[in-house]
């Protein structure tokens, strides 16, 4: 059953899923996100991170405290390319 | 981790990965060591174009194209799909200059038995509506694609594992303890393995490891910077230069290219604000799209442009591979390793992307 239950909404990504690249060889947030797209989503993992690091931390007998913390890849909320292009101009 | 191997790759990058997957493929005993999780380095940020197309002179074009010959087969062999998709590329064209160039280059690869073509602005627009209806023009080949980086080094992996390759993760190098002319040993932070050959392949890292026993490797890093969109309906048809769309519907733009001293991956606002006027400026239709993510990569760039392949001269069992452009090139150069490894060629036949090229 556990196949069934989503992780990551945004791209849905199933807890068997995640368990695979566990056991592939994955042992981060961002080794689970680069094989599965778990965390890739619209939210960028603001919902499924959590849940990550929970799996992880069960399949690999690893204290959720002990793993890497994942790199933040800004922006922090998601930006129009017009917006962006525009930060220049706030610099100067 | 065993503590003995034929064979071991450091890093398991796009390079990395495949090396170990066509060495272990042949039959020889692979062992991988890899500081953090597979594919966590350049080839975790790459554009993950495949445009051969436009590699010059004659036998990089060459060697581009072989290696394009190889994935042809490849997710068949490997039993597994990273998103390998030809879509035809376009470089657009913004200056009369650029065209002479693309002349050069149109007789080149016909040479090589491929087809570039200038397109017209109203050809370009037809092709990619969302592209800025002031270019000129654009530089079309309809053999170039791009693919999902991170399936094809997992692929590799998962199939190098078939074939009894050891991977090792978070598993740094670091020392490489040298007796006489070779490397007696690779301290890692899980213990020391006796190596008999050694290939570094890792990345913008090697500098640094190769000169701890000597070994100068000339390259230098250069930065890009890539936005990520939010999921989108099909808006790309072609692989740009500068934007490529996702089986998953996200598109990945980036062609900033930014000379710096360090690898440092930081993000920079400014990084993303020239990602974002490339943008405005090719694509000004797409000014409404939200970006979701953003990264930063660090490309490695051989001083002479060239492949750093085999040998290193100076440690007799210290081999290098260090490239850039390994998206495209890494079905060709694996398959040179593993015949330079099987002596059934010399770094002779390789004058070009031979270390040997370096030693006066
Ligand atoms: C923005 C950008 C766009 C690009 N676009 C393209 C493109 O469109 N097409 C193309 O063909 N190429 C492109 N490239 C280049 C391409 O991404 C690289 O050539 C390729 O990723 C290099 O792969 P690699 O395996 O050599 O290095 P990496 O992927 O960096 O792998 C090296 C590995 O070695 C590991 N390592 C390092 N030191 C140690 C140590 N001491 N012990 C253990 N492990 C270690 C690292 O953790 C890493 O995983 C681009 C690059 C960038 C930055
Ligand atoms: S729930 Fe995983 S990215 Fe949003």
């Amino acid at each position: 059953m556990s196949d069934e239950i989503l992780i990551c909404r945004c791209e849905e990504v199933t807890e068997q899923e995640i368990k695979d690249a566990i056991k592939n060889g994955a042992s981060t947030v961002d080794g689970v996100k680069r094989v599965t797209r778990a965390g890739k989503g619209l939210c960028q993992g603001r919902t499924c991170r959590c849940l990550v690091e929970n799996l992880i931390s069960r399949e690999t007998k690893t204290p959720v405290e002990e793993l890497e913390y994942p790199n933040n890849r800004p922006p922090v909320r998601v930006m129009k390319v017009k917006a962006l292009a525009e930060l220049d101009k706030e610099d100067q | 981790m065993k503590r003995e191997a034929e064979i071991v790759v450091i890093g398991s990058g796009i390079m990395g990965s495949s090396i170990a997957y066509n060495l272990a493929k042949a039959g020889k005993e692979v062992v991988v060591l890899e500081q953090n999780e597979i594919c966590s380095g350049t080839s975790s940020a790459t554009a993950a174009w495949l445009w051969p197309s436009d590699k010059t002179p004659e036998h990089y074009g060459r060697l581009a194209w072989h290696s394009m010959e190889i994935y042809k087969n490849l997710e068949e062999e490997l039993g597994a799909d990273f998103e390998y998709t030809i879509t035809g590329s376009l470089e657009l064209i913004w200056t009369e200059k650029q065209i002479e160039s693309a002349k050069k280059l149109i007789e080149l690869e016909e040479k090589l038995g491929h087809e570039v073509k200038i397109l017209t602005q109203d050809e370009t627009i037809k092709m990619e509506p969302v592209i800025n209806p002031n270019v000129l023009g654009a530089i079309y080949c309809e053999e170039d694609g791009n693919l999902n980086p991170f399936l094809l080094v997992n692929a590799y992996i998962q199939a190098a594992k078939r074939h009894g390759a050891e991977i090792n993760t978070n598993t740094k190098v670091q020392d490489l303890i040298v007796k006489g002319n070779s490397i007696k040993e690779i301290v890692t932070n899980k213990g020391s393995i006796k190596p008999g050959l050694v290939i570094c392949a890792a990345g913008m890292y090697s500098k640094e490891l190769a000169k701890k026993i000597g070994v100068d490797i000339p390259i230098h890093p250069e930065r890009g910077f890539c936005l990520v969109s939010e999921r989108l309906p099909k808006m790309l048809n072609t692989t740009v230069c500068g934007a490529r769309q996702t089986a998953s519907g996200n598109i990945v733009f980036g062609f900033v290219k930014d000379t710096v001293d360090s690898i440092d991956r930081k993000m920079y606002s400014r990084g993303m604000q020239m990602a974002a006027n490339d943008i405005m400026r090719d694509m000004p239709s797409l000014g409404d799209i939200n970006i979701i993510r953003s990264y930063t990569g660090i490309r490695v760039i051989p001083d002479d442009k060239f492949p750093i392949l085999g040998p290193s001269e100076i440690i007799d069992n210290f081999w290098l591979s260090v490239t850039h452009s390994a998206v495209v090139f890494n079905c060709a150069l694996s398959e040179i390793i593993v015949q330079l490894v099987n002596g059934e060629r010399d770094t002779d036949s390789i004058p070009y992307y031979a270390y040997k090229r370096f030693i006066k």
